[in-house]
């Protein structure tokens, strides 16, 4: 086994960028994001990475930025969170229709207001249905090792769409903790220079970003569609391949002792490890609890989800942001409608946590698991909301 | 001297609270526990209470250490051990909060560890390392100092490993100076365990501790009171000019202190003051409301007669 060593969960996903030789960076400074961009600024300073680093005046031109290199063949990156995603968010839909390749690291935040830095999903749940690959992971190993594997993803010829690296903003971005580096032969092995499908040259014109007539938008979003849900085995392929090179594997939902139990809770991010922890210690009291991290939000692993659920009584699904007006949380929502045509179907309660940086610890974890056995928990709640 | 607590499962685990200003490095102090923990083999985590920084503000960063993979992603509110790097925080936050039963208070001052036990604690230590870094690294950051108590204090991390950290974060003369004070710092420690106390010593602190966590009177509501259904509609704010019950003060580690003979009363430093903390009195002096002065240093800056100095907070005495 490599040595692991110690640093900022920020600067493993900048040291991972590098690695993976990007042509160009641009990005706005926005907190708690601002460590990556800083540590990549660096690298193009200092002559460690080869690329054109574009400080631009926003977000909205960060990605537009992407978008032109991009098509231009260049392998591209961009980093934001919160208001900074909200800003993108028109140039965050061109990405995917347009089919470009790109990586962004969405380093997640709430929303304001009120205002808030801290972090929670509302950033992401914002872009839900925006047609990028969307990934969450749970630790500073995940976070380096995905930047590999997202642009081996987007870049692969039967995919060729943009991903987006969801990770929680400060409880892993402000982080310092260990993380296996790897050899950049070893990441060139596994991820080799960028070849586009298509690319926008002088000599060999060809036209991006058109006009959909009525005629044909219909056809375009369909044919968007059915490109999200056809790369879903070329990212377990991808998945595959890492963990041949590393030895670390990655699903799309991940189990933890959920064979035998009757309550599972369903986590996002980096909450997945404390909930774990929750987890252990309910089963050392004798209870069948277990743990579903689902790690790729979109396309969403339905099959692989229903699956692993088999035999569950409860879901305690946690959702870090709120749907205004809204059944439940998203991710809650979107399971239920998932699970409405099977005959034998859990019950799911959708409990909202974490909010604006509210910790969730594991007593309350243990709370929840002991309000959904005991039948005292409503479908629906905020839990831990004063009043 | 403190060696890994099992859990449970069988599992190890040391959690540390570091209190400082911002500024003073709490955070470099809990990374470099961490890397140095890290380069053992261990597996380790330091944060900072998140949030936006402001020099001189109170701050508090953690450390956890075990020798499993450590998969909690929550705060520390029960630590083993609380260290303090500035003493003039012991009057603005009660250090010793969710300190376990029998945990450990590492407390940079120049008194003896006995002002500092109390009755449920293991061991109380003190160390000046306020004298230690002005010594020797000639600036007031006591973050690497107070790693050389935690050296001699604990067992869990090899001060060779902490040595190590240090020279791979620091340039090669930062790093010699700063291995130097961690040198002195474990050398000069004076520690006081639960056996050795005299029981009339112990009262004194908690009686400071209890003051310090008391609300203040006029003090506005806490965040943490508030039920949702108590929200003003868009959370507005209606008793504007509430910043005054704010006591901004608590941030500040130097004081501006006014020599009269020299002062013209030009009102120069009431002008400047970005936090409007002076005020004139009878005589037409201008003098500082320690409640909001934040210690920035403006006033001393500007006042034409340089009739303000800045000093260094000291911890109260009271302790």
């Amino acid at each position: 086994m490599k040595k692991r060593v110690g640093m900022e969960v920020s600067f493993a996903a900048a040291e991972a960028v590098k690695l993976c030789n990007v042509d160009v960076v641009a990005a706005y400074p926005i907190t708690p994001q601002t460590h990556i961009v800083e540590r990549l600024s660096e690298y193009v300073a200092n002559g460690e990475l080869d690329a054109e680093f574009v400080p631009v005046e926003s977000e909205h031109s960060a990605l537009s930025l992407c978008v032109g290199s991009q098509a231009a063949g260049a392998r591209s990156f961009t980093c934001t969170s919160s208001q900074g995603l909200a800003l993108m968010n028109e140039i965050v839909y061109i990405t995917s229709s347009m089919r470009l390749p790109m990586v962004m690291m969405l380093v997640n935040r709430s929303l304001s207001g009120p205002l808030s830095i801290w972090n929670d999903h509302s950033d992401v749940m914002s872009i839900r249905d925006c047609g990028w690959i969307q990934l969450f992971v749970k630790n500073s190993q995940e976070v380096f090792d995905h930047a590999f594997i997202a642009y081996k993803i987007a870049e692969d010829h039967n995919v060729l769409l943009p991903v987006i690296i969801n990770f929680d903003g400060f409880i892993l971005s402000h982080m310092f903790e260990s993380v296996e580096l790897m050899e950049p032969d070893v990441v060139q092995q596994y991820l080799p220079p960028y070849e586009p499908k298509y690319a926008l040259h002088p000599d060999r014109a060809l036209t991006m970003g058109t006009y959909g007539m009525p005629a044909v938008f219909t056809e375009a979003k369909k044919a968007q569609d059915e490109a999200l849900l056809a790369s879903y085995p070329h990212i377990l392929e991808a998945w595959k391949a890492w963990g041949d090179l590393s030895g670390r594997h990655y699903h799309p939902v991940e189990e933890f002792l959920t064979k035998d139990a009757e309550t599972i809770f369903v986590t996002l991010g980096s909450f997945g490890e404390t909930a774990g922890e929750a987890v252990k210690a309910l089963r050392e009291k004798g209870h069948k609890a277990g743990l579903l991290h689902l790690r790729l939000w979109r396309p969403f692993p339905f099959d692989a989800f229903c699956q692993a659920i088999q035999g569950a009584r409860n879901l305690i699904v946690i959702d870090r942001a709120v749907s205004f007006g809204g059944p439940g949380g998203p991710v809650a929502s979107e399971i239920r409608s998932a699970l409405y045509n099977k005959e034998k179907r859990p019950g799911v309660y959708s409990m909202i946590a974490g909010l604006g940086g509210r910790d969730v610890t594991v007593r309350d974890y243990m709370q929840m698991f002991e309000s959904v056995t005991a039948g005292k928990a409503s479908a629906y709640e905020i839990f831990g909301v004063r009043g | 001297m403190v060696v890994f607590k099992k859990g449970k499962g069988g599992e190890k685990v040391l959690e540390i609270r570091f209190h400082g200003r911002g500024g003073q490095g709490a955070v470099t102090s809990a990374e470099l526990f961490a890397q140095a923990a890290i380069m053992e083999g261990k597996y380790a985590q330091a944060f900072p209470s998140f949030g936006p920084e402001r020099r001189g503000a109170p701050v508090v960063a953690f450390c956890r250490i075990d020798d499993r993979p450590i998969f909690l992603r929550t705060e520390i509110n029960e630590p083993d051990i609380v260290m303090v790097l500035d003493p003039s925080l012991l009057s603005v936050v009660d250090v010793t909060a969710g300190l376990k039963d029998d945990g450990i208070l590492i407390i940079n001052s120049e008194k003896e560890p006995h002002h500092f036990m109390l009755e449920r604690l293991e061991q109380a230590a003190t160390i000046n390392a306020t004298q230690i870094a002005l010594d020797i690294l000639k600036r007031p950051i006591t973050n690497t100092v107070l790693l050389g108590a935690l050296a001699r204090i604990s067992a869990v991390v090899k001060m060779e490993s902490i040595i190590d950290a240090i020279e791979q974060r620091f340039d090669a003369k930062n790093a010699a100076r700063n291995v130097q004070a961690l040198q002195k710092a474990f050398a000069e420690t004076l520690i006081l365990s639960k056996n050795d106390c005299k029981p009339e010593s112990l009262n004194s602190f908690q009686k400071y501790i209890a003051a310090a966590s008391t609300t203040r009177e006029g003090a506005p509501k806490a965040d943490s009171e508030y039920l949702w259904n108590e929200l003003q509609p868009g959370c507005v704010v209606t008793d504007a000019g509430n910043a005054k019950s704010f006591r901004t003060g608590d941030w500040r580690s130097f004081l501006p202190v006014l020599n009269k003979e020299r002062c013209i009363r030009c009102g120069v430093c009431w002008v400047f003051c970005p936090d409007m903390a002076y005020r004139q009195d009878q005589e037409g002096y201008y003098l500082v409301d320690l409640d909001y002065c934040k210690g920035c240093g403006i006033c001393a800056q500007e006042c034409p007669v340089g009739a303000i100095q800045m000093e260094m907070e000291k911890e109260a005495d009271a302790v």
